[in-house]
């Protein structure tokens, strides 16, 4: 069972590859909805899972979703991460910036409290979001196309 | 550590509609978008041409999600009947084909982007896995 969580961290790194090799490419951008590169990551995860485990065991609807919402946990993490990064380095420069010309806005200034509510909210948001996503994609591919590894 | 099945049907029912309404109680808050609206950057391209604006501020998602957000949220309280489990194989992706001809038509320029149709055949979607999901997971928990 330790090779099924492994293909399901795979999955996790899988989707936040294809999302940011996506991300720079103008068309297959598009493909942006829903986290659904991220989802596809997971899926294919355990697509191959079945794929280079031939005596694997067929697995439950519920093994599915967790196989999925750990991929997801660990894409939206990964994610998340980036993102926010990238948004406190853009806050943090227009703060301090504005700090230096003496005319920081009162909202930020006063407002640190609430800045790091919503950024925590936000982080939380995302990953949850995305551990769903990829959950709900992991059980439809195994009822879809892997109903042959699918406990009967 | 290993959860019932009820447990586990229980908690992926209350996953599915807590993020399935996400969107749509954020849209309700004042002054949602600056910060939050940005978690859903990575699920969504949120074009706002292809945006719904409720209270006069656009939703954190496009439309098309907006509808997949509903219909996950619905579906995972409506379970499927176990006698359509079956035929979940078939369902799903005819569930999936009037949102892709859509996607399609209207990236081909067929017709302008238009929030009825992309709600409507995301919600359709959206409906059938929760449902299908939540279904298959209530059975098992039989």
């Amino acid at each position: 069972m330790a090779r099924f969580w492994l293909f399901s961290l795979l999955g996790g790194i899988l989707g936040v590859i294809l999302t940011s090799v996506s991300g720079v490419i103008p068309v297959l951008n598009w493909l942006n909805i829903c986290c659904l590169l991220n989802i596809v990551g997971a899926m294919a995860a355990l697509a191959l899972y079945f794929e280079f485990n031939s005596d694997a065991e067929p697995i439950t609807d519920g093994q599915s979703l967790m196989f999925g919402a750990l991929s997801g946990a660990i894409s939206g993490t990964l994610s998340m991460a980036v993102l926010a990064l990238v948004v406190f380095v853009v806050v943090g420069l227009a703060g301090s910036m504005a700090a230096l010309e003496g005319n920081l806005p009162p909202e930020l200034a006063a407002g640190g409290t609430m800045f790091i509510v919503a950024a925590v909210a936000f982080v939380v948001i995302g990953i949850l979001v995305n551990t769903v996503g990829c959950a709900l994609g992991c059980w439809g591919v195994l009822n879809v196309l892997l109903t042959d590894n699918k406990v009967k | 550590m290993s959860l019932s099945p009820t447990r586990v049907w229980r908690v992926t029912q209350a996953a599915l509609v807590v993020c399935g309404l996400l969107p749509w109680v954020l849209a309700l808050l004042p002054d949602h978008r600056p910060l939050l609206g940005l978690a859903f950057a990575p699920a969504c391209h949120q074009l706002p041409e292809r945006t719904l604006h409720l209270l006069g501020a656009p939703m954190v998602v496009c439309s098309r999600c907006a509808g997949i957000y509903a219909g996950v949220a619905l579906g995972a309280l409506l379970p499927a009947p176990p006698a359509l489990l079956p035929r979940l194989r078939w369902l799903i992706p005819l569930s999936a084909a009037p949102m892709l001809l859509d996607v399609a038509l209207q990236t081909a320029g067929a017709y302008a982007p238009w929030h009825p149709s992309r709600l409507l055949t995301g919600a359709v979607f959206g409906l059938v896995v929760a449902s299908g999901c939540s279904g298959a997971l209530k059975r098992a928990a039989r």
